[in-house]
């Protein structure tokens, strides 16, 4: 249908004092499929502000909303068939080509889907080791500001608990600390830089027994270590930090 | 190294392991509740946020200068369970009316803000609060991650755009629409905006008139099916 239609638009912002600077464009997308967009002034010359609009009903119609945010995309959706998810993260990597994968926990065992942007679903598994005479299998996924873990544990061996470094922001890692100790929910984990370059300190602060544990490992992928009690330091961390009030978080600085 | 202890935030240097860690600076902060003793922190540039589980208060300090830090500000979380993720974001997915609201939050503004808070769509189930996995690509686009029964992808960017979709508007007598001159009509729509500048929302007023004139087609009845870009004067 060749229509010839005038459409004015007039937009307004009530109640507002800006200039114009950095400008918020509306797109306007057409059933047709074509777009058009028209900028308006900031709002408020702040760049670090944002905006969304609230519902709206047009008349008759379907289309409840006329405007939305759209500075969320949804980038893809990806089916992993079969399985029930117990936990999960999704890690990007920068420093050589951008690429994020899918790390998961699916019945006692740590998986990787390798580069997920590229719905290549490729799969591995991290844990347990085929060549581990203990089998140790992930628990629970734990955050530090610079690593992504997963706790792990073995039937085999028991009263002894490791934490599996998966990876930071510029690369994977695979080091698998394993401690002659329960990590349980009490303990918090953070990680200061040390002396020495590719060598950081562990401490793990257990709010329960009020102790500081620490210990030493090197950054170096695909790494092993098995501690004794002699490689690992327990403090008492009211004696080390002198402080009389309940210890609520720990957080080491890394660089 | 950081502590939280009480009220207060804690500087430490660790000079020595086994011998008392050397105090640097220390700041105390009144307001913020101390009845939630499972508490994170996160270093962001300068910043760092702490929150304490169901605390409902994200604080930040400025650690710039660690022998004098600083209590800059607190705010009131909408959400009680929040995800800390891993960059200057932190992320939250809540049941609201039968859909999964997100909520973003920017740690590293000016002041923290509200960056993004929106109802996805698509999302077949929402179980209150949703495992959300997020991760930095680049400093202007930021993914995170869902998974209900399959999982999402979505990508948050820095640039933000309104979008607008024009909907046919079949009924010329809705109560903003009026007709002007022969088969024309105007309507004048007053949209809620709300701006998120800080933590706590603004919200402001989107006036827009869409001026319509049918198309010389007669044949179509119903009003006014379709707009072009190039219609806007």
């Amino acid at each position: 249908m060749n229509s010839v239609i005038v459409l004015s638009l007039i937009v307004g912002l009530a109640a507002l004092q800006a200039t114009a600077t950095d400008p918020t464009n509306v797109t306007f997308t057409f059933h047709g499929g074509e777009t058009a967009i028209i900028p308006i002034q900031n709002l408020t010359n702040r760049p670090d502000c944002y905006y969304s609009l609230g519902s709206f009903d047009a008349p008759n119609s379907t289309n409840h909303f006329l405007l939305q945010t759209k500075n969320l995309e949804n980038i893809t959706e990806i089916e992993i068939k079969d399985e029930r998810l117990e936990q999960y993260n999704a890690v990007c990597y920068e420093k050589s080509s951008k690429e994020c994968d899918l790390y998961t926990i699916i019945t006692k065992k740590l998986f990787v889907y390798d580069n997920i942007l590229r719905k290549t679903l490729k799969r591995e598994q991290l844990l347990p080791k085929t060549t581990d005479p203990n089998q140790y299998y992930p628990t629970n996924m734990r955050k530090s500001s610079e690593f992504t873990m997963f706790t792990t544990k073995s039937d085999m061996k028991a009263g002894s608990e490791g934490l599996f470094l998966i990876s930071n922001n510029l690369e994977k890692f695979f080091i698998h600390l394993v401690y002659p100790f329960a990590i349980g929910n009490s303990v918090s984990i953070t990680m200061v830089a040390s002396d020495a370059p590719n060598v950081k300190m562990m401490l793990m602060l257990d709010s329960q027994k009020k102790t500081i544990t620490a210990s030493s490992f090197n950054v170096t992928p695909d790494a092993w270590v098995v501690y004794n009690d002699k490689d690992i330091t327990t403090l008492n961390a009211n004696d080390v930090l002198g402080l009389k009030d309940e210890i609520r978080a720990i957080e080491g600085d890394t660089t | 190294m950081y502590v939280i202890a009480g009220n207060t935030l804690y500087v430490f240097k660790i000079e020595n392991l086994n011998q008392p860690w050397k105090l640097l600076g220390s700041v105390s902060n009144d307001q913020y509740p101390t009845y939630s003793y499972n508490c994170r922190m996160r270093k962001i540039t300068d910043f760092l946020v702490v929150d304490c589980y169901y605390a409902g208060v994200l604080a930040r300090y400025n650690v710039s200068d660690m022998s004098n830090p600083r209590n800059t500000e607190y705010i009131a979380l909408r959400e009680m369970v929040v995800d800390m993720g891993v960059n200057r974001f932190i992320y939250s997915i809540t049941k609201s009316s039968w859909r999964c609201q997100l909520t973003i939050y920017d740690l590293a503004t000016k002041s923290i803000s509200l960056r993004f808070r929106h109802q996805l769509e698509g999302l077949d189930v929402c179980y209150g609060t949703l495992p959300v996995a997020a991760a930095p690509l680049d400093y202007s686009n930021d993914l995170f991650f869902l998974y209900t029964n399959k999982l999402y992808i979505y990508r948050l960017s820095t640039n933000q755009e309104l979008m607008a979709k024009v909907p046919k508007v079949r009924d010329p007598s809705y109560s903003e629409c009026y007709q002007t001159e022969g088969s024309s009509y105007e309507c004048a729509y007053a949209l809620n905006l709300t701006s998120y500048c800080d933590a706590t929302p603004q919200h402001l007023t989107f006036n827009l008139k869409l001026k319509i004139l049918p198309p010389l087609d007669a044949v179509e009845t119903v009003g006014v099916p379709l707009f072009y870009p190039s219609s806007l004067t």
